[in-house]
């Protein structure tokens, strides 16, 4: 027989029906249902196949530590595999298939590995394809072929067409969890007025009341619910997990927020990440019942008796007509009442010699046996449990008497329970071993968390109630809220044996009487973890839980030690001579259950993965065709193609324009910082090598800056506006690099110096007007300046006005060519650009890119990122001459470290590239005669294609490499597998009296 | 005269119906009409006097509240460092034309920041999407204001109203920036109002 749906009863909605597919399969539900409930109402017994020896599996429990139903749910692009089959709800058209079996969950091919099963034990994979031969690469062929055989399910390669969006939220007292616990402790803080969030994973409220039999417990839920809805303080989040704890009450919750329904609405997030700052956090997460270990204990029809009696009350599902209960405790008494009640014939296994008379008599009297002493030692049946070999056992778990069989087609089982302190743990807290209770229990305090209820091993329900409100109110205190919170609500009756804390008798493994078990006894389902491979590890000297943990896996993964760590430590106790609490626990890590990635990314993925820089001509340049490019943040136009030009033949152009005529680039990327105060000449004198006092206002000089350790930070321009304002200009790349720096300086080491510094770089929009005719379009977009050279040389600027807009004209040179920058309110920006665009038609203005930028410059000599990269001192590339002697400044000293004036050091040269073929930045430079081993010479740092030299350059750094003017030598790409013939040469191409620039 | 353009000028933002709550929050972007920052060094307080009383300021502030004029608002962003946005350019330069550049700098922002105005009944929870503040009347009540990374972008949100608030942002960023506003709105439901652009 499998199990039924019972004809009344039940937290579910009956009037509606749900229709929903499993392996194709229709399956019947109600609202209310899991796909869990469902299946089992269904009498789909069979539900998964198991990780590594593809045994039958069915429904082991009813929550959250469900280690065996685990599916894949939905399909598509919305498909998500891994998913608990217990933690999802039922919804019309809910589609899931299982994982892990082929052809079908029913002929699994898989399954023959359980012929391998004694070759499969711990360590397997190190064993076999690793230990045995030198290096991974064996590993790495068979991966391939075990990861298809091995493994849980599979993401979809789609992207996922929903959304997921992330919350900060702040509490006064975060309550995990909503059982009676939660309640009790809401139902406090919420009274006394503290901002209350209550968060539970369920879609229901009440926690372990929703398994206990319709009655009075569903009145106290609704009384109390009602209330805390009715507090405006109180935010009840259901459907939420919190899965991680963090410091200074920061705490980590996902709400499913419409993955109940087969799509969201639109427009609306499928799961929610909160961030939870709470100032008083209360745990009430409850405790989960721990299996019982013995041989076949992983069949179909084996069952945690609170998930049975879950599925029972809850769902209206009788998971099984003759039912064996095998218990350590009295909480499965519970469930014995409740199948009687439901009209199946029980057996309740006691495991302690003495039974509870309080609860064995009543019992026997409904028509139960009850056999004290007795435990399970195996499940027999081939695709679902059918029998059950039971015999008289010992403290120890050991068979002490004759088997026997009994015929049953459920085996519920308890083993005590462990309360569930993960994220009590997470805050660098292990807890101890309570002998008495038979279960680890939080010991220490963390500040700001309380556990209370079950979390806290606390047994009876009336001592919960009270002990969690008081919790709840005492959080509140703690918050500065002292409001009056009443009275504790009166607990509601529930059946018998609701206490789990008080009477419990752990015991080992149920094994025959030699200590072995009858059949293939499991640690940890969902690893396929079995007895014998912890006592393999113990053979091979496992003697730390996490090694233990590591090397048979046991509790990874979604499990997260929820259903076996404590078998298995309890077992290393027992093989070590140790109590259990001597050996400990493992670390608990979030997230307390899986999580979907794309709820903690949340909208930043895609064009959201990071924020981007525009520049105000940004949509300029994309309406007149320029491919961007990313630079850092920015986004540039990188090249303007004509007529279907490639990246190099457009660059190529642009380049050879820019000196023939004149075009125009946007470099309002530059770092811009007001640097003001009457102390800013002082501090520019600190920062640059070169000196800065005797700058005269309306001039602008090209400065270097080093890093305290003496290598090179930054270069870029500075100009001076007024008699206390400074205008530097720093490269793309280092602008904010270079603002901290001196923001740390002056409020560190030079608290002396009257000067802010200021980002002014969103203020100003640049642009660079470039080539022979610069001056020539200049004159008739500003006729009321004058530029004429005597009036406005190099390192000169003047005010003017072009279009109207107000304009800053800084003469200086990148490319080499007579050249200007101009400067522009950023709101005014487009409307200069597009004025200089208009008036350079008859100039035959360009606009240009930073690819044909880069090759103006690699041309004329001028250093960029590429050459300040972190590893280069003045010296090395040729800007010693900038150091003044007369003046210390940052970096100073240790440029000087015999390191950094080795005059073996590579240095700036010029590289002539022989061929047609070009070199790309990175190759290693060699001798042409010399081995090619190690790092070679030297690297080239930049490279291009240059229309004025009509050949491949590039800049490189060679070791000696001023004194090998002229040497030839190689450039090895390593990666590309070429090798070129370069000669060294001058690192200035292209007019190195700067002539042109000097026009 | 020269109008500032916005960032967002090339940008198709169309209003979201949204789910249960149409429209419950308002989006709306200008620009900031005049915006300076002055800076100082010791004796900050005293510094700037001159220039906060010329703009009928009677307190410095601090680094919560902002302090409101007739057309002045100042956010005290630093010790030594005070951002003023006002309504009138001139009315702002004359008054910091009144500071002693030997004791404190001024210095125009103005094209330095874009204002996104946000409104509407969600419109706290809008922002607790983007902005790791509380966001509570008690906590964050009206006049307050607070400087935050929202997607890693420094801006300064001010609370403007019951249902109101004004975020300052990096003119630079500006487009990014509200783009993720748009998408983020989106569930709640949002227009753009009319006194936007």
């Amino acid at each position: 027989m499998t199990a039924q749906r019972l004809p009344n009863g039940g937290r579910i909605d009956r009037a509606s029906t749900l229709r929903l597919s499993f392996d194709g399969k229709q399956i019947l539900a109600h609202p209310g249902d899991s796909l869990a409930s469902a299946l089992l109402a269904g009498g789909h017994m069979l539900v998964g196949r198991s990780f590594k020896y593809h045994r039958p599996r069915g429904l082991f429990a009813a929550g959250a530590e469900e280690p065996n139903a685990l599916v894949h749910l939905r399909s598509g692009e919305r498909g998500e595999p891994n998913t608990r089959a217990t933690l999802a709800e039922a919804y019309d058209g809910l589609v899931a298939r299982s994982q892990n079996a082929w052809p079908s969950l029913a002929w699994d091919l898989g399954a023959l590995n359980q012929l391998l099963a004694p070759a499969l034990h711990a360590g397997f994979y190190y064993k076999t394809f690793i230990g045995p031969f030198r290096g991974t690469g064996f590993w790495m062929f068979c991966e391939r072929f075990i990861r298809k055989a091995a493994g849980m399910g599979q993401a979809e390669g789609q992207e996922d067409p929903d959304s997921y969006e992330k919350v900060n939220a702040f509490a006064d007292v975060l309550i995990i969890g909503a059982g009676p616990a939660g309640l009790a402790a809401a139902l406090a803080a919420g009274r006394s007025g503290a901002r209350v969030v209550l968060v539970e994973q369920d879609s229901l409220l009440g926690g372990s009341l929703l398994a206990t039999p319709l009655g009075e417990s569903d009145h106290w839920l609704q009384e109390t619910e009602g209330e805390l809805r009715s507090l405006e303080n109180v935010r009840i989040l259901t459907r939420t997990t919190a899965f991680g704890a963090y410091d200074q009450g920061v705490f980590g919750l996902v709400e499913r927020v419409w993955d109940h329904v087969p799509e969201p609405p639109p427009g609306q997030p499928r799961q929610r990440y909160w961030q939870v700052r709470a100032k008083e956090a209360v745990l009430a997460s409850g405790a989960i019942e721990q299996p019982l270990v013995f041989g076949g204990n992983d069949k179909p029809g084996v069952m945690l008796a609170a998930a049975a009696r879950s599925y029972l009350n809850r769902y209206a599902v009788l998971p099984g007509r003759q039912a064996l209960v095998c218990t350590n405790n009295d909480s499965a008494y519970g469930l014995a009442f409740d199948l009687l009640r439901a009209g199946a014939a029980v057996t309740l296994l006691d495991l302690r010699q003495q039974v509870p008379q309080g609860l064995a008599g009543p019992l026997e009297a409904a028509g139960a046996t009850v056999m004290a002493g007795h435990g399970v030692l195996a499940a027999k049946g081939r695709a679902r449990v059918a029998s059950a070999m039971i015999a008289p056992v010992g403290l120890d778990g050991r068979a002490t008497g004759a088997t026997q069989g009994l015929a049953c087609d459920l085996i519920a089982v308890s083993g005590g329970w462990q309360p569930a302190l993960h994220l009590w743990s997470q805050r660098q807290q292990k807890p101890v071993y309570d002998a008495a209770k038979g279960c680890f229990v939080p010991q220490g305090s963390v500040p700001g968390l309380r556990c209370v209820g079950a979390a806290a091993a606390n047994g009876r329900l009336t001592d919960v109630l009270a002990e969690s409100f008081a919790a709840g109110a005492a959080a509140a205190l703690a918050c500065g809220l002292s409001g009056d919170s009443g009275a504790p609500p009166a607990a509601p009756s529930v059946s018998l044996g609701d206490d789990w804390t008080s009477n419990v008798h752990p015991v080992g493994p149920l094994t025959k009487a030699d200590g072995k078990p009858l059949g293939k006894a499991f640690i940890d389902l969902q690893h396929d973890v079995t007895l014998e491979d912890i006592d393999l590890a113990h053979r091979e000297g496992y003697v730390s839980v996490e090694h233990l943990k590591r090397y048979t896996t046991t509790g990874m993964a979604t499990d997260q030690g929820k259903l076996s760590n404590l078998n298995a430590l309890a077992r290393m106790a027992k093989l070590q001579g140790k109590e259990i609490g001597e050996v400990g626990t493992t670390t608990f890590r979030p997230p307390y259950t899986p999580l979907a990635i794309g709820a903690l990314v949340g909208r930043e993925h895609g064009l959201h993965f990071r924020p981007t820089r525009l520049t105000p001509i940004d949509a300029w340049h994309r309406e007149n065709g320029a491919v961007m490019t990313e630079a850092g943040a920015w986004m540039r136009p990188w090249y303007y193609p004509e007529a279907g030009e490639s990246l190099g033949q457009a660059y190529r152009r642009e380049a050879d324009h820019v000196r023939k005529h004149v075009g125009l680039v946007d470099v309002s990327t530059l770092g811009k910082i007001a640097v003001q105060g009457p102390d800013a000449a002082e501090f520019l004198n600190r920062v640059y090598v070169n000196g800065w006092k005797t700058l005269p206002v309306g001039r602008l000089r090209y400065g270097v800056m080093l890093r305290e350790d003496g290598i090179v930070m930054d270069d870029g321009a500075t100009a001076r506006l007024g008699e206390h304002d400074y205008f530097m200009s720093t490269t793309t790349a280092n602008a904010a690099k270079v603002l901290a720096f001196a923001e740390q300086l002056l409020q560190t080491a030079w608290t002396d110096l009257k000067v802010q510094v200021t980002s002014v770089s969103d203020a100003w929009a640049a642009f660079a007007l470039a080539g022979p005719k610069a001056r020539d379009l200049l004159r008739a977009l500003a006729p009321e300046s004058d530029l004429e050279p005597e009036a406005l040389p190099n390192n000169h600027l003047v005010h003017g006005e072009m279009a109207d807009v107000p304009v800053r004209i800084h003469r200086m040179s990148y490319s080499g060519e007579l050249a200007y920058e101009l400067y522009a309110p950023t709101g005014f920006a487009r409307q200069l650009w597009e004025a200089i665009i208009a008036a350079g038609r008859p100039f035959n203005l360009k606009s240009y890119g930073t690819e044909a930028m880069g090759a103006l410059r690699i041309e004329k000599g001028h250093v960029a990122g590429a050459e300040l990269d972190g590893r280069t001192t003045l010296k090395d590339l040729g800007l010693e001459g900038f150091a003044s002697k007369k003046k210390p400044f940052v970096g100073e000293v240790l440029r000087q470290r015999p390191a950094l004036t080795d005059p073996a050091r590579p240095s700036l040269v010029g590289l002539e590239i022989d061929g047609e073929q070009g070199a790309l930045g990175g190759a290693l430079l060699f001798a042409a005669d010399g081995p090619t081993v190690g790092h070679g010479e030297g690297w080239v740092s930049s490279a291009t294609y240059s229309p004025a030299l009509g050949r491949n350059i590039a800049l490189g750094l060679l070791r000696e490499g001023q004194e090998r003017l002229g040497e030839t030598i190689r450039v090895v790409d390593f990666l590309g597998g070429t090798t070129l013939k370069a000669k060294v040469v001058s690192h200035h191409f292209v007019d190195p009296e700067g002539a042109r620039q000097n026009a | 005269m020269l109008e500032i353009a916005s960032p967002l000028a090339s940008v198709t933002t169309e209003p979201r119906p949204g789910g249960a709550v149409a429209a419950a929050v308002t989006l709306t972007e200008r620009a900031p009409r005049a915006l300076a920052q002055i800076a100082g060094w010791a004796s900050f307080d005293k510094a700037v006097w001159p220039a906060l009383s010329s703009l009928g300021l009677d307190e410095i502030g601090d680094y919560r509240w902002a302090q409101v004029a007739v057309y002045a608002t100042t956010f005290r962003i630093a010790p030594d460092r005070l951002l003023i946005a006002h309504r009138d350019p001139g009315i702002l330069a004359e008054a910091l034309g009144k500071l002693d550049p030997a004791r404190a700098a001024s210095l125009d922002l103005t094209h330095a920041r874009w204002i996104f105005g946000i409104g509407g009944a969600e419109a706290s929870a809008f922002l607790a999407r983007l902005v790791p503040l509380d966001l509570a009347p008690d906590n964050f009540p009206v006049g307050s204001f607070a400087q935050t990374g929202l997607h890693h972008v420094g801006v300064l949100l001010h609370s403007i109203g019951p249902e109101g608030y004004e975020l300052y942002v990096p003119v630079t960023w500006a487009q990014s920036i509200w783009s993720l506003m748009c998408e983020t709105a989106e569930p709640f439901g949002y227009r753009l109002d009319a006194g936007g652009r």
